[in-house]
């Protein structure tokens, strides 16, 4: 093999191996820049882990909290009225529940699905599902038994 | 129409005179701000509880329920900083101290001073602060924005990230009261 060549060969190895180098670095940052900002996920899609009616999930709120802690970061399915519609610039928050009784169900709607609320009015009956973060039993201020969902969106009958 | 005026009478009366007020949708905010990152969590399900003829002030919430733009964000704050399985709440236990000077049945704007304990992260710490409550109509809305140092309720901010987040918090409160039936 001549001089020549065998420079242009090394030349070519070297600039293909930097062109890789370059491609291998520039999705290296994209890969670590998707993960940094990559958004909450959306559960509308996602089929709920359990379903409850409003009397079902207080019910066990009252006398099964071992199984109701099991339920927290799940996907969860609550069907019952609205009792409440809180709503700002950029938030909607939902109470599920009995006029009559300070215990509610409060989910906080995913703000990429508040468009889906928009029509709502207290006493109408909805089923929401969203990730379950938590439940107080009488919150220690006498305020009943509440269980809080965040990232919610509509149920989906699937 | 006379019925219609007794009614409305008794009813501005009951919500003049309640003596409890409370909201479970009420917001807490949290700002972290450093010239890298702006780090902002949202809870929309803070639960509050008024007391207007003694100033008793209670805030409970869930850490689960905060919110945040981003992924990683959602999780560091839960698993790493507020550690949400091991200390699952976040509270406040005080008084309005100049709630005699605050009228519930004149709207307008009133300034409130509030001492209490402060609950996060398991830590409990007296704190000192002031705000407003702006009544609308009858109804009152407590606003308030103070500041908490990171390292006073032991929330360690790894080296890594040290300039990403800031080591004091901006908390800002927002509840909407209704009277307690």
């Amino acid at each position: 093999m001549n001089k020549k060549l065998k420079y242009f060969l090394i030349a070519c190895l070297v600039g293909l191996c930097t062109v890789f180098g370059v491609w291998l670095g520039l999705c290296t940052v994209f890969g670590v820049w998707q993960y940094v900002h990559k958004a909450p996920p959306d559960n509308s899609d996602k089929k709920p882990d359990v379903t409850f009616t409003f009397p079902e999930i207080m019910e066990k709120v009252s006398k099964d909290t071992a199984s109701l802690s099991q339920l927290k970061d799940k996907i969860v399915c609550m069907k019952g009225c609205i009792k409440k519609i809180s709503v700002d610039s950029n938030s909607t928050t939902i109470e599920i529940g009995d006029t009559n009784s300070l215990s509610c169900v409060i989910c906080q709607i995913d703000s990429r699905h508040q468009d889906e609320f928009k029509s709502c009015k207290v006493l109408d009956p909805i089923a929401i599902q969203g990730f379950m973060t938590g439940y107080a039993i009488d919150n220690g201020l006498g305020l009943g038994n509440t269980v809080e969902m965040n990232f919610c969106s509509q149920f989906k009958n699937k | 129409m006379k019925n219609i005026l007794i009614s409305f009478l008794t009813l501005c009366s009951i919500q003049a005179g309640a003596q409890k007020m409370m909201t479970k949708t009420g917001t807490i905010e949290f700002v972290s701000k450093t010239p890298l990152e702006l780090i902002i969590g949202t809870n929309k399900s803070v639960a509050c509880l008024y007391d207007t003829k003694t100033g008793s002030l209670d805030f409970i919430l869930q850490n689960k329920s905060f919110v945040f733009d981003k992924q990683l964000l959602q999780e560091h704050f839960n698993e790493n900083y507020m550690e949400s399985d091991k200390f699952p709440k976040s509270s406040f236990k005080g008084t309005i101290t100049n709630y005699a000077s605050i009228n519930m049945t004149k709207d307008g704007e009133y300034n409130a001073e509030v001492i209490g304990k402060l609950t996060i992260h398991g830590i409990t710490k007296d704190i000192k602060s002031t705000g407003k409550i702006v009544v609308k109509n009858g109804k009152p809305t407590l606003i308030s924005t103070f500041t908490v140092l990171c390292a006073d309720y032991n929330i360690a901010i790894p080296g890594a990230v040290k300039d990403k987040i800031s080591k004091d918090v901006k908390i800002s409160v927002n509840c909407s009261l209704d009277a307690l039936k």
